[in-house]
């Protein structure tokens, strides 16, 4: 690596004095466990509206009400919209149907951020591609963790990987800083064009991948870490 | 992406729209007065930016970060709609003071024509 890149690494991946591995670790937990807390409650028949609702109730009972990033929790068809986009209102999640979450709260001076994707009933190809959404984040980590790939290496392979599973990658999801709140003023770009190997805990991976055809999709993130913290 | 469509609304008026009204904002910032004009049913956060006040507003409008947060002169606390339930939760963790708003959160109307805001943090 020469001079001028690892002056850009250091910069891209400069953290406040506020920022601790302990804390940004906690934050970590906790964003996992809520993501959890609110699948729990999503069940058929109730309307995306409703369960995003339920979701700022929850985080703010953990003592989350502010986010980097609003709270999205996608029923059916609204699992292929891109981050940020609005979801159609009024979907009601099926017996047999797919839901998303994706948080990004803000504990004290610290950032979360966690998404994942549940089924409910027994669709073969929406839990499949749950479960490979889940399957191509650890792959790619378990690339970046072996092989010391770059973050545009990281997606390339990424893109490839998804195809063979047969899914569609969307590089608008493509990872992004995380550290104290908030990292937009120390970096708000991708991940996936990095010509540097990103560093643990700085960093996280986003998988988004979509049904080439069928209305539905599924999402997986977090943070960029070793084998040893997804015991 | 320009600053206005960041936070959802058109980057320009359409050619065959009508002329939508103009709505002064006085700012105060570290203690200079400056007058803005603003197309009516813009929000007043993307005013302020484009007038380079540095909100960093990271939630891109949503009213979920706080951090487009601004002090409304008295006489226009009262004149602005009340919070909704979600500000009023953020504004309560963030230890909010009366009069201060979330600038995402508020859209100018000829109601709001002269409308005072500082932004001194």
């Amino acid at each position: 690596m020469t001079s001028v890149e690892l002056l850009k690494q250091t910069d891209l991946e400069r953290v406040g004095a506020a920022f601790t591995p302990a804390k940004m670790f906690a934050v970590r937990d906790m964003t996992r466990a809520v993501i959890h807390e609110i699948a729990a409650k999503c069940k058929p028949g109730m309307v995306e509206e409703a369960a995003v609702e339920m979701a700022r109730e929850i985080l703010a009972s953990h003592g989350m009400v502010r986010g980097w990033h609003d709270v999205y929790v996608r029923f059916g068809t609204n699992t292929t919209k891109t981050f940020g986009a609005p979801s159609d209102p009024g979907i009601v999640l099926g017996e047999d149907d797919i839901f998303l979450i994706d948080i990004g709260p803000v504990w004290e001076q610290w950032e979360g951020d966690g998404g994942d994707t549940f089924v409910t009933g027994s669709d073969p190809e929406m839990a499949r591609c749950a479960k490979d959404a889940r399957t191509l984040f650890h792959l790619v980590r378990k690339k970046w963790e072996k092989e010391s790939t770059t973050g545009k290496v990281l997606y390339d392979y990424a893109t490839e990987a998804a195809s063979q599973m047969g899914w569609q990658l969307n590089l608008d999801l493509s990872g992004h800083r995380l550290s104290e709140f908030p990292h937009a003023a120390i970096y708000d770009g991708p991940l996936a064009t990095l010509d540097f190997t990103p560093s643990p805990l700085r960093w996280v991976l986003e998988i988004h991948i979509r049904h080439p055809t069928k209305p539905f999709g599924a999402f997986f993130e977090d943070m960029l870490l070793d084998d040893s913290y997804f015991a | 992406m320009t600053i206005a469509e960041m936070f959802g609304g058109a980057a320009e008026t359409p050619p065959l729209a009508p002329p939508r009204s103009a709505v002064s904002i006085v700012l105060w910032n570290d203690r200079r007065k400056q007058i803005l004009r603003a197309a009516e049913g813009g929000r007043l956060v993307v005013v302020l930016k484009n007038a380079g006040v540095p909100l960093p507003a990271v939630c891109g409008g949503k009213g979920v970060c706080g951090t487009c947060k601004i002090s409304l002169m008295r006489e226009w606390a009262d004149k602005v709609p009340p919070p909704e339930k979600r500000e009023q939760r953020l504004l309560a963790h963030l230890k909010a003071v009366p009069g201060e708003r979330l600038s995402c959160q508020i859209t100018l109307t000829a109601e709001l024509d002269g409308i005072e805001v500082c932004a001194c943090d």
